[in-house]
């Protein structure tokens, strides 16, 4: 008797957040901020020079839209560079558990990215954990937009957290 | 924004590294999801339970491989009663994820839910284990797919709150055009 008056609060719990639900949640006003992203922009950027690489240029168009329901910005990239090309589909959102932005990517090498975000200002930056040859390191995405057409980009990177270094960097414009 | 580009040339491990990944190919286990490419409608009922009257539940779907074979990319509108959500869209990614020997899907909807399952398959059938929170209450979630043909496969909705009680939530049967 016991065991089930605590399955019939826990249902009620769930029936009850299953109302919840139906009552059609609604984007908050932290999706609406990513309607920035929305439209076809064209990323030009620098791979920077080091002890393993001599850089190079790398081009990327993008074009995002909301999906329906307002809470999901995708975006379908193509991407070209001196180190090879590829596509990759991504998904901008928001965690209101996390409070934090969400940015996940599953792209033609057979790679899921995932990273959190947040605004400051003019001010996006990205961070989350870059998985290569078995080794992890951190990521951190900086955009500044400077005007509503055009954001400045700076690609970090770093073995655990303290020390960064800039990897890329670049500019991209949004498209009429 | 795509940060591959800046990930080759920085890593230590970089050009061998590097040139794994470009080089990558799908494995045989991303191949076997070659079964759910193509237009699917699915019909089925939703149980009633704590949930609600249950009713009807349909949905058509469209899944088609991305660029590169790594993952299957879904498409699917769906309609069940509104006192479980009502209709909506959603977009979903299958593939296979090598350092945990799990297949991934990952699945976006209209209602601004993100939900990532992890499968396995063993013979004809692909069992899907995810979590869920729902106003704050965890809730587990199974889905069972047995594969009847290369193009029919019933499927198999449960729900539990512990993991060992386990409530049938949706049956319903997908076909493929």
């Amino acid at each position: 008797m016991k065991r089930s008056g605590r399955i019939l609060i826990a249902w009620s719990v769930l029936a009850a957040a299953a109302m919840a639900q139906a009552g059609m949640p609604q984007p908050g006003p932290e999706h609406k901020k990513l309607d920035m992203f929305a439209g076809s922009w064209t990323l030009d950027g620098q791979m920077k020079p080091g002890p393993m690489g001599p850089g190079g240029s790398m081009t990327e168009t993008e074009k995002c839209d909301w999906m329906e329901g307002g809470f999901y910005v995708v975006c379908h990239a193509d991407f070209k560079s001196t180190m090879g090309n590829g596509s990759a589909l991504s998904l901008l959102g928001y965690s209101t558990d996390d409070k934090a932005y969400t940015y996940r990517e599953f792209n033609s090498f057979g790679e899921f990215m995932e990273s959190k975000g947040s605004l400051d200002g003019d001010t996006w930056t990205w961070t989350g954990d870059e998985k290569m040859g078995g080794a992890t390191s951190k990521g951190r995405f900086t955009m500044k937009f400077t005007s509503p057409t055009s954001y400045t980009f700076t690609y970090d990177m770093s073995p655990d957290g303290a020390k960064w270094t800039t990897v890329m960097d670049g500019k991209a414009t949004k498209g009429k | 924004m795509n940060r591959k580009l800046a990930l080759i040339p920085i890593l230590t491990l970089i050009a061998a590294a590097a040139s794994a990944q470009m080089g990558a190919q799908p494995g045989p286990e991303v191949k076997k999801l070659d079964y759910f490419v193509g237009a699917w409608t699915t019909e089925g009922t939703i149980a009633q339970g704590p949930w609600g009257a249950g009713g009807k539940f349909s949905a058509t779907d469209t899944r088609e491989w991305m660029p590169g074979n790594f993952f299957v990319q879904e498409h699917s509108d769906y309609k069940m009663p509104a006192e479980v959500g009502g209709d909506g869209k959603e977009v979903s990614f299958m593939g296979y994820d090598t350092d945990q020997n799990v297949y991934t899907y990952d699945a976006f909807n209209s209602v601004g839910r993100h939900e990532t399952s992890k499968g396995s398959v063993s013979g004809d059938t692909w069992a899907w284990t995810s979590s869920a929170s729902y106003g704050g209450q965890d809730i587990l979630q199974k889905m069972t797919m047995k594969v009847l043909s290369p193009t029919s496969f019933n499927m198999k909705f449960e729900v539990s709150m512990d993991g060992k009680t386990w409530m049938t939530f949706m049956e319903c049967k997908a076909t493929k055009k």
